[in-house]
């Protein structure tokens, strides 16, 4: 029989496994079902048509879309990973020292990352604004040519991925400098008594002790990228022509406004499919280094 | 807005003595809303929704056939366009409200500065006027757009496309809406129309609606309700005008129209009280207006469809900008309702707008959209 | 070892001063150009060559805007929903993260991976079935389909289980032998000795919420449920006039300002909670 700490211990977690349950497990297994069928919502879901792996096949071998969306978002990932990583750490390495008005200097970074991606985009939505906007407005003022920004194809998506940079930039800088603070000082002491320099010492001693947070936060930083729905639902609703139409904005538009449940459900799990091998690779990474 | 409509509400819902709840939802949720508002078993009875939705919902099953003396009322009282507006698979399913068409809006001072005299009708009017029109910065950027093409939304492309389309004599699908006619000869052509304006360099993609408001821009397709933006301008209402929808030599000017209408829920258990209520909104009181043409035209710049509504509010709608959309309304085509509509809209619009851009040409974007349109409309029928 | 004021450290110094302050000021221009906007004309906004004061402030933006927003209701909303929703998750995950840390059961170790295995199922996965589950409930459009599907979170029941594993098992004993119930040694040792642990996921749950945007935009229907990004959401206006520019801002402003300014009260929290999510990860 189980003592009572043991039942204690179910009873504990019980409400989280139920909600879980509910909320998480079942609705999985749901879109997987309706991902096998044709529903619209507008019937109940016994009157849906059975398709087997229609919606799928539709999906990889026919959809242009779902590849322009897929390739969408890891354009959208890959930018972020690499420029949003680059600079946090190079901002935390800066901040990582002796510096007066520490504080004032995080603050300032860290303050977009508090606010919503809604308002954001709003105010960014009107930064870019090819005839009104600040941007062009300032480089008018310089006499320099003015850009498109989110109203041209080849110009949306790097705007898209400047405000995504500026928005984030600050939740991964503090990262990386709890990461840098715990490097313990002597590290770097013994190697200053070597003769290394700031450089050496920073590619022989910081990068690969910072190897696991790195790693960690490309982790985040790409998941996340993945599922980008906010920004460029409000900053430029995919267009122009779907060069900034990422696979989650895609698989809301299937559903909500062209009501094919059936699709996008299919599409959830396809990127699923992605997002969890995606985890798996980095997580295997991170587990070798270590 | 609705706040205007809610005493006539209640005076309805006096005259058929009902209780009216209601729920304003902004355009982009309502179709959610319905569809969701269906699934729960949340009970709404009477539905006010656009026309274009009307095969889905009925092919969903989701709305009442109106009882037989309401649709005689419907077909008489209502113009040729609205009536078909509101008709799918040969049954009316509602009254028409709201009747939207689209014209050539020009602004004046750009005309006269130019030297433009006489508003343009034909296409090659339309070009040669946008060159005049056109004014470059010293980056050689257009800081003055002879044309602007509306993107970034389904309607804001296709609607007016759809309107050059039938004024050079094309066909959006086949009559028996199987397959898609709009990439053949005529489609292309009106598509080459608007590359020409782009190629002329009298466009400028980057603009947008604000910019033709604020003055920028020499001419647009667009829509009567559009109206209350130019009326709220800076510039005042009186320095556009509206006119004709540009045809092709040898063809005929034809402006799109679509129709807001009311509907009432299949399993609505209160479905003839909910006729007799919306029955009531929409007849003339007394020789004057219905209580949906009032509420129509007074601030909402939009068109009553109902004829009597038309002659009693004959000054308001007489307005020289509004009154070119009436009259088009004698010519115009009722958006095509078919099946699937609003995809085959939204890959119509993103293909044209990738000829725009240069992304394809003219045919191969309209081959694409008229293929992705027939798989749908393939699949819709069975 | 005394250090020696090299020129070229000075230099160094001076330079990384600037970068930071370029840096910073980026950060902040679209602020800074936000509340300027807001407080211009829709002449100035437009105005070309760039205006970058207003002539004079017009707070009669913000004045326009309680005329197209339900502005205090929008704030209501925001606050109770985020509110709620935080103390829900605090409580559930240290409930979970208790009973997984402190406590021997068959199966254990199975549920735990079972919870972690459920943050890699992303929201958009299960988007339409919840809605599907809430709309059945008739929770559509209420406080509790705002609130309910997000009261529970696996990562917060992850983090409070590795903070809870170090706590030290001899106080507890000790309660118990004194005849403690289980719930009391939970909520008067072991909860208040997490302290660091719940505000940090407090603080990130709280933001996370407050800033949420899809799953109301699913859930709300009518616009006295509004949050403040979906109020915000219905100024992105497509046929509009020039006019709306400053009003967006103004809106915008409106959004942003308050919760900068509880960030900077609370920043070294925040600083803290995110740093401990990073190490434990």
């Amino acid at each position: 029989m189980l003592g009572r700490k043991a039942v204690a211990g179910y009873l504990f977690i019980a409400p989280s496994i139920a909600f879980l349950l509910v909320f998480a497990l079942i609705p999985f297994l749901f879109t997987i079902y309706v991902s096998l069928h044709d529903w619209n919502m507008l019937v109940p879901l016994s009157r849906a048509r059975f398709l087997g792996f229609e919606n799928y096949r539709y999906l990889l071998f026919e959809d242009p879309l779902f590849w322009q969306t897929f390739r969408n978002s890891v354009v959208f990932a890959l930018g972020n990973v690499v420029l949003t990583m680059a600079l946090s750490l190079a901002v935390a390495l800066l901040l990582n020292s002796r510096l007066r008005l520490r504080a004032l200097w995080r603050s300032a970074f860290f303050m977009p990352y508090v606010t919503s991606s809604v308002a954001i985009a709003i105010v960014w939505s009107n930064l870019y604004h090819p005839t009104y906007g600040l941007f062009n407005g300032v480089l008018q003022f310089l006499g320099l040519p003015t850009l498109d920004f989110t109203n041209s194809p080849s110009q949306a998506m790097p705007s898209l991925i400047a405000t995504s940079i500026w928005h984030e930039l600050g939740y991964y800088m503090i990262i990386f400098l709890a990461g840098l603070q715990s490097i313990p000082g002597e590290v770097y002491d013994a190697a200053k008594v070597d003769g290394a320099g700031g450089w050496q010492q920073f590619w022989r001693i910081t990068l690969p002790l910072l190897r696991p947070t790195i790693l960690f936060v490309a982790v985040i930083i790409t998941l996340s990228s993945l599922q980008v729905f906010d920004l460029p639902f409000i900053l430029t609703n995919g267009g122009p022509v779907n060069s900034t139409n990422t696979l989650v904005l895609y698989m809301y538009q299937t559903a909500f406004q062209f009501l094919r449940m059936g699709r996008a459900t299919a599409m959830a799990i396809l990127l699923f499919v992605v997002v969890f091998a995606m985890t798996l690779i980095q997580l295997r990474l991170l587990r070798e280094r270590e | 807005m609705l706040k205007a409509l809610t005493p006539w509400f209640e005076e309805c819902a006096r005259k058929v003595n009902v209780r009216i709840v209601h729920q304003t939802v902004a355009f982009d949720q309502l179709l959610t809303k319905i569809m969701t508002g269906r699934l729960g078993g949340q009970s709404v009875d009477i539905y006010h929704f656009y026309n274009l939705w009307l095969p889905d919902f009925v092919g969903s099953d989701l709305l009442a056939p109106p009882p037989v003396d309401v649709v005689d009322d419907i077909k008489s009282s209502y113009g040729q366009g609205s009536v078909e507006g509101v008709t799918y698979n040969g049954q009316v399913w509602g009254y028409p409200t709201e009747v939207d068409s689209y014209q050539l809006i020009y602004n004046k001072r750009i005309f006269d500065e130019a030297g433009v005299d006489e508003v343009p009708k034909t296409w090659d009017d339309v070009r040669a006027a946008a060159k005049r029109c056109t004014k470059k910065d010293s980056n050689g950027k257009i800081s003055q757009a002879g044309f602007m093409l509306i993107k970034g939304w389904d309607s804001g492309v296709v609607h007016p496309w759809l309107s050059l389309l039938w004024s050079n004599g094309g066909e959006f699908v086949s009559k028996d809406y199987s397959r898609a006619l709009f990439n053949q000869q005529p489609g292309v052509q009106t598509l080459g129309f608007e590359m020409d304006l782009i190629n002329d360099g009298s466009v400028n993609l980057g603009f947008g609606l604000e910019d033709f408001v604020s003055g920028k821009v020499a001419m647009t397709i667009m829509a009567n309700w559009w109206g209350a933006s130019l009326r709220a301008s800076s510039l005042g209402i009186k320095s556009f005008g509206s006119a004709p929808i540009p045809y092709n030599d040898g063809h005929e000017s034809v402006a799109l129209q679509y129709n807001w209408l009311w509907g009432v829920d299949k399993n609505s258990p209160h479905a003839d009280m909910a006729w007799k209520f919306i029955e009531c909104l929409n007849s003339p009181r007394k020789d004057k207006a219905s209580p949906m043409g009032e509420y129509l035209t007074t601030g909402l710049n939009a068109l009553p469809s109902r004829l009597s509504d038309q002659k009693a509010l004959a000054n308001r709608i007489n307005d020289p900008f509004i009154k070119p959309f009436v009259d088009a309304l004698r010519n115009a085509r009722t958006e095509p309702i078919i099946p699937g509509a609003q995809e085959i809209k939204t890959s119509l619009q993103k293909q044209i707008e990738a000829a725009w851009y240069k992304q394809k040409s003219p045919k191969e974007a309209l081959d694409t959209a008229a293929q992705e349109a027939d798989r749908i409309l393939q699949e819709k029928r069975q | 070892m005394s250090a020696q004021l090299r020129p070229s450290s000075v230099f160094l110094n001076a330079l990384k001063y600037l970068v930071l302050s370029v840096g910073a000021f980026l950060m902040l221009l679209p602020f800074i150009w936000m509340i300027l906007a807001s407080l211009m004309t829709s002449a100035e906004v437009m105005a070309r060559p760039l205006v970058w004061f207003p002539h004079s402030p017009q707070l009669e933006n913000y004045i326009r805007l309680r005329e197209v927003l339900p502005l205090g209701r929008m704030y209501f909303n925001s606050l109770f929903v985020a509110l709620t929703t935080t103390l829900g998750i605090l409580l559930t995950s240290s409930l979970s993260g208790y009973g997984f840390a402190k406590f021997q059961f068959p199966g254990r170790d199975l549920l735990f991976v079972l919870v972690l295995a459920t943050i890699m199922i992303p929201f958009f996965v299960v988007l339409i079935p919840v809605f599907y589950i809430v709309k059945e409930l008739g929770w559509v459009n209420s406080y509790w389909g705002l609130i309910v599907p997000n009261i529970v979170t696996a990562f917060g029941i992850f983090l409070m289980r590795q903070y809870m594993l170090s706590l030290p098992e001899e106080l507890l004993d000790a309660a118990r032998i004194d005849g403690a119930s289980e719930f009391r040694i939970y909520w008067q040792i072991a909860v208040p000795l997490s302290a660091p642990a719940l505000s940090a996921l407090g603080i990130l749950a709280f933001v996370y919420q407050w800033n949420n945007f899809l799953w109301p935009l699913v859930v709300v229907r009518s616009s006295d449920m509004w949050t403040i990004p979906l109020g915000l959401n219905s100024l992105k206006v497509y046929a509009s006039s020039p006019q709306v520019i400053n009003l967006q801002m103004a809106g915008s402003a409106l959004a942003i300002v308050p919760v900068v300014l509880v960030f900077l009260a609370l920043q070294r929290y925040f600083v803290q909670g995110i740093a401990m999510t990073g190490m434990k990860g």
